[in-house]
């Protein structure tokens, strides 16, 4: 499914060079769930942004679904995340402006996916997480699990074949964190592969597999 | 799509109260600003644009070159020029004439005075209008024939369906109202409220041509507008080139022993253009002028281009508050291109709400600025294509410009930056944004001085008193005053300016009255040695103080300044000691300053009148004395004035008042004050007696003053003067209300003692010398006034005594108009006009 080889980005700042990934190779298969855990500042984010499509490496290979990415453009990124990929986030990142049918609708919106039947997928989508009775409401009025529920409702209903998940019970009590990670889950039981960063060692252990990172490697559990 | 869109635009602008409502309100207030200039410019464009073949259509006019002048610029020609023209040139296929003049119309009860426009018969072929009634094509073929505009008929009968009746003119003549036609629209040069036939035997054009007749050589007068319709195709260049040849044949009369043909050029000016020529003699309406639309242009640009700067000044400092959105947008699949739309289509979403603002205050104001400007501007978006499409180009540039930048700023949003929480705004160093708001704050600075520095200047010309010797100067636009070749504005003090004054005009000597300092006009009449003459000068206690007080905090700089401004000048004539220490206090050269008197002291007494001579007999018939004259009574100082006289009354019951109001338009509330004080009183204007500036009354009352009427309310101008010499008691008004007070000269002049309230600011070293030679009573209420009064009238011998002091102080003052005329003359180095 997605595969690394030898992945590195450098950051270049005045004349300083700061590695965030350093050689990384990796493979996820399908419907895997992987769980990254490390320190912070060891690369994590920056590994996701690059499975993600968010971000391109400076050096190495990346496959996603089969072909290989190199060096794209930002358009072309974008065209194969529309395929495929699907966000959560540790600070929910709703849009404050809309509602929350309106903010999941945005996982639509940019998916060529007409206006009647995309609402049938949102109101789906919300009946997955359990939020059809707050359809009209502005993220503000929710609490945080509420608001992290409907995130993963904007990332389930474009159905991608990949969830990156970043911290996503980061901010959430344990009672909610449970229950995000219940649908997390549950969804990679129909089969999409899920990429989790999280700092938790028991949601770590819902995973398939755990790595570990320090300083843009992985490295052995007892290493760290 | 386009619903989500629309969700988290509206809601964004509401979630920033404050700052969308200063957002869009501000470029609402641009557009309209811009809106209602663009409209008023078109409109000046858009004079006589609607006459048909307007463009084959040309005024006549004159450029004079007399010998040793500037050259005129003349509107009108002599009577023969238009016939003429028609017989010249065959490219003419109409000519036209129109000759105003005034005339006394009566219809029934109603007269009056209105400006008839004298007409050829085929005036309406070159300027059709709107008829109301009546066939306007043969209106003025019949002799009597009259075409009224609505509002005259409305004058004169009441109403518009007059078609047919009968309106007598100059007492003696009979006219017939042939059609009544829509008042003119004020976007033309043409000023009429009716015409009537030229053909009349009467008429002015009639009587022109036949004194032209009498004697072919003489100076013609000229005051007939004179137009001309060329056929179609004709070239007017081959009219224009044969025009010299034209005045040699056609301008008779001689200047000088010479001819004055030749000093004459005629030119045709295009009927549209008309409005926009530089001013000229006879100009129906005040012009327009070309370079200040120009510049109206320039700042409605100006206005526009700070609004919209600020608006993306504005939004593109909000981006930060969208960054998140963006980041989740572009996560979620958003390519830059779609990102950029969105926030494009935002742009001119707020633009539009703008936009519709800004049409809804035109809407509003526009009434306001056409009563202001009087004119009938109209905002018809809907049915005029071109304003429609001005208000959607403005709409879309605006929106477009605004918005390419933010949403360029926003679209470069990395998604993997701003979703973590890092704040890394790209959009460049902000040094864009930087200079758009120096720009935009240096432009609103300068617009903000130019605009309170230009009204001050107007209202300083047109309120504050012309300070001249004469009490009444009445100056109106494009009317010359008889002694003086021009009159102008006096240049802001800025270098370039006052040189193009001074280049234009080239004075041979500069003389101003009562003080004004202005260092670069000082400085470079000086450097072009023009003699600057400061005469009648003087520095009152205001604005000494306030000089004293620029002199204190910036007197390091100031003080040189001042000094090399005055020492500039070629010599200073004060009224007084004390104003003559003041100048030199202010740095002017001590040897260059002189006391020479007031010049309002030099003058000359006035001719008496037929009222004066009729008053005079009235009261020796009636035994109505004393005689009580309170001149130049100011606003609300009325009944005070009738208090004064109420004093004086208790002791002498056969006291007579005359009230003289100031101002025409304190007439009737001082009438009104009268009635309520419950006397009675005449009119002067109900009075059948000639006077100068007197309008004839259709029915005078019979001449005569009865036991019971007490006040004469004296509704004129220019009859105080000679009524002083009648007058027992002089009370000089302006003075019991805090107006400054008045000239108390002329009742002086005739020996009379001027009775005056606490109020003489504008005449302290008047008003002090007088009182303190005991030729002048100050007093501190009307009551006291009245008091005073009757200690006077009891005591002749004292009023007497006072009253000659007061009549030798005016004659010891006299000379300063000749000490002013001797200097002016020394400097110019020759002979004084």
């Amino acid at each position: 499914m997605l595969k690394l080889e030898h992945v590195s980005k450098v950051y270049r700042a005045e004349a300083v060079e700061t590695a965030a990934l350093d050689d990384l190779s990796l493979e996820v298969e399908p419907g895997e769930f992987l769980a990254v855990m490390g320190p912070s500042g060891c690369g994590k984010s920056t590994l996701l942004n690059i499975l993600g499509l968010i971000d391109s490496p400076t050096s190495g290979a990346y496959w996603f679904m089969g072909e290989e990415i190199g060096r794209c453009s930002e358009e072309e990124l974008t065209m194969r995340r529309r395929a495929g990929v699907g966000f959560v986030f540790q600070n929910f990142n709703l849009v404050d402006d809309l509602n929350v049918s309106e903010n999941v609708e945005i996982g639509l919106l940019y998916r060529r996916v007409p206006g009647a039947e995309r609402r049938r997928r949102v109101i789906a989508a919300l009946e997955k997480v359990d939020l059809t009775h707050r359809a009209r409401h502005r993220p503000k009025q929710l609490s945080g699990g509420q608001q992290q529920r409907v995130a993963v409702a904007r990332a389930l209903v474009s159905n991608p074949k990949v969830i990156l998940a970043d911290e996503p019970t980061g901010n959430l009590d344990t009672a909610n964190g449970e229950a995000v990670m219940e649908m997390l889950s549950g969804v990679t039981k129909s089969g999409t592969t899920i990429v989790m960063v999280t700092h938790s060692e028991a949601h770590a252990r819902r995973a398939d597999r755990v790595v570990h990172m320090l300083d843009g490697r992985f490295v052995d559990a007892t290493e760290i | 799509m386009l619903q989500n869109y629309l969700a988290a635009a509206l809601r964004n602008l509401f979630r920033n109260g404050a700052y969308a409502v200063i957002n869009i309100f501000g470029l609402a207030l641009g557009f309209a600003a811009t809106t209602l200039i663009a409209l008023f410019v078109r409109d000046e464009y858009s004079y006589d644009r609607f006459y048909p073949d307007h463009a084959r259509v040309y005024l006549v006019m004159e450029t004079v070159n007399l010998p040793g002048e500037a050259p005129l610029r003349i509107t009108v020609t002599a009577s023969n020029i238009a016939p003429a023209m028609k017989l010249d040139f065959p490219e003419v296929e109409t000519a036209t004439r129109l000759a105003p003049r005034g005339a006394i119309l009566r219809q029934g009860n109603v007269q009056g005075t209105t400006m008839l426009s004298w007409a050829d018969p085929n005036f309406f072929r070159i300027f059709p209008t709107k008829v109301i009634s009546g066939n306007l094509d043969e209106a003025l073929n019949r002799p009597d024939g009259l075409v009224l505009t609505r509002k005259t008929a409305r004058r004169y009968f009441g109403r518009d369906d007059v078609v047919g009746k009968a309106l007598e003119m100059d007492r003696q003549h009979t006219m017939h109202v042939a059609a009544v036609i829509e008042d003119l629209p004020p976007n033309t040069h043409l000023d009429a409220e009716a015409f009537a036939s030229g053909i009349a035997s009467f008429s002015a054009l009639t009587l022109l041509d036949a004194a032209a007749n009498a004697d072919p050589n003489a100076l013609r007068p000229e005051n007939v507008y004179t137009y001309v319709r060329l056929r179609p195709g004709a070239q007017v260049a081959r009219v224009a080139a044969a025009m010299k040849d034209f005045a040699l044949r056609h301008v008779t009369g001689q200047f000088g022993g010479q001819p004055i043909a030749k000093a004459y050029i005629f030119s045709l000016v295009p009927l549209a253009d008309i409005h926009l020529q530089p001013d000229s003699i006879a100009d129906m309406k005040p012009p327009g002028d070309e370079r200040t639309l120009q510049t109206m242009i320039g700042i409605a640009g100006l206005i526009l281009f700070v609004a919209g700067s600020n608006f993306v000044s504005m939004m593109t400092a909000r981006a930060a508050g969208r960054a998140v959105e963006v980041g989740v947008r572009k996560a979620e699949g958003a390519t830059r291109g779609q990102i950029i739309v969105q926030f494009l289509g935002e742009c001119l979403f707020y633009t539009a709400l703008a936009m519709t603002f800004a049409i809804l205050a035109v809407e509003c104001v526009l009434p306001a600025l056409n009563g202001f400007l009087q004119r009938e501007i109209v905002f018809d978006y809907v049915r005029d294509p071109i304003l429609g499409c001005g208000i959607v180009a403005v709409w879309l540039v605006t929106g477009l410009a605004a918005g390419a930048y933010a949403a360029f700023v926003l679209s470069m949003f990395r998604p993997d930056t701003v979703l973590k929480g890092v704040m890394f705004l790209p959009g460049g160093s902000g040094r864009l944004r930087q200079a758009l708001v120096i720009f935009q704050f240096g432009t609103l600075i300068a617009l903000i001085v130019s605009t309170i520095t230009i009204q001050r200047q107007t209202q300083y010309a047109m309120q504050d008193r012309l300070r001249l010797p004469t009490e009444q100067i009445y100056w109106t636009r494009g009317c010359h005053m008889p002694f003086a070749d021009a009159v102008i504005y006096f240049p802001l003090d800025w270098a370039f300016s006052v040189r193009r004054v001074l280049n234009a005009v080239k004075p041979a000597i500069v003389i101003i009255l009562e003080t004004e300092i202005w260092p670069n006009f000082l400085r470079e009449s000086s450097r072009r040695k023009i003699p600057v003459l400061f005469v009648s000068g003087r520095i009152s206690d205001r604005s000494f103080a306030r000089w004293q007080s620029y002199l204190n905090i910036f007197g390091f700089y100031l003080k040189p300044l001042l000094k090399s401004a005055l020492s500039q000048a070629a010599g200073f004539l004060m009224q007084s000691q004390q104003d003559a220490d003041r100048i030199r206090a202010l740095g002017a050269p001590p040897e260059k300053v002189t006391v020479s008197g007031n010049l309002k002291y030099d003058l000359e007494l006035p001719a008496p009148t037929p009222l004066a001579k009729w008053l005079e007999e009235e009261c020796a018939r009636h035994g109505r004395r004393p005689l009580i004259v309170a001149g130049s009574v100011v606003a609300t100082e009325e009944p005070l004035a009738l208090l004064v006289f109420g004093v004086v009354q208790g002791d002498f019951p056969k006291a007579l008042l005359v009230l003289a109001p100031r101002k025409p338009e304190r007439f009737t509330p001082a009438a009104d004050f009268i009635e309520e004080s419950h006397r009675k009183f005449i009119r002067r204007s109900q009075l059948s007696l000639p006077g100068p500036g007197i309008s004839p009354n259709a029915n005078p009352s019979h001449n005569g003053i009865s036991d019971d009427v007490t006040v004469l309310l004296l509704d004129s101008i220019g009859e105080l003067a000679s009524l002083y010499r009648l007058a027992d008691g002089v009370f000089v008004g302006g003075s019991l209300v805090d107006s400054g007070g008045h000239n108390i000269l002329e009742p002086a002049a005739f020996g009379k003692v001027p009775v005056f309230g606490p109020s003489m600011e504008n005449f302290a070293s008047m008003a002090a010398r007088f009182v303190e030679s005991n030729a002048a009573i100050q007093v501190a209420s009307p009551e006291d006034a009245g008091v005073e009064m009757i200690h006077l009238l009891k005591d002749p011998e004292k009023m007497n005594r006072m009253g000659g002091t007061a009549r030798q102080l005016v004659e010891s003052s006299r000379g300063a108009l000749d000490r002013a005329l001797a200097a002016i003359a020394q400097h110019l180095g020759g002979a004084a006009r």
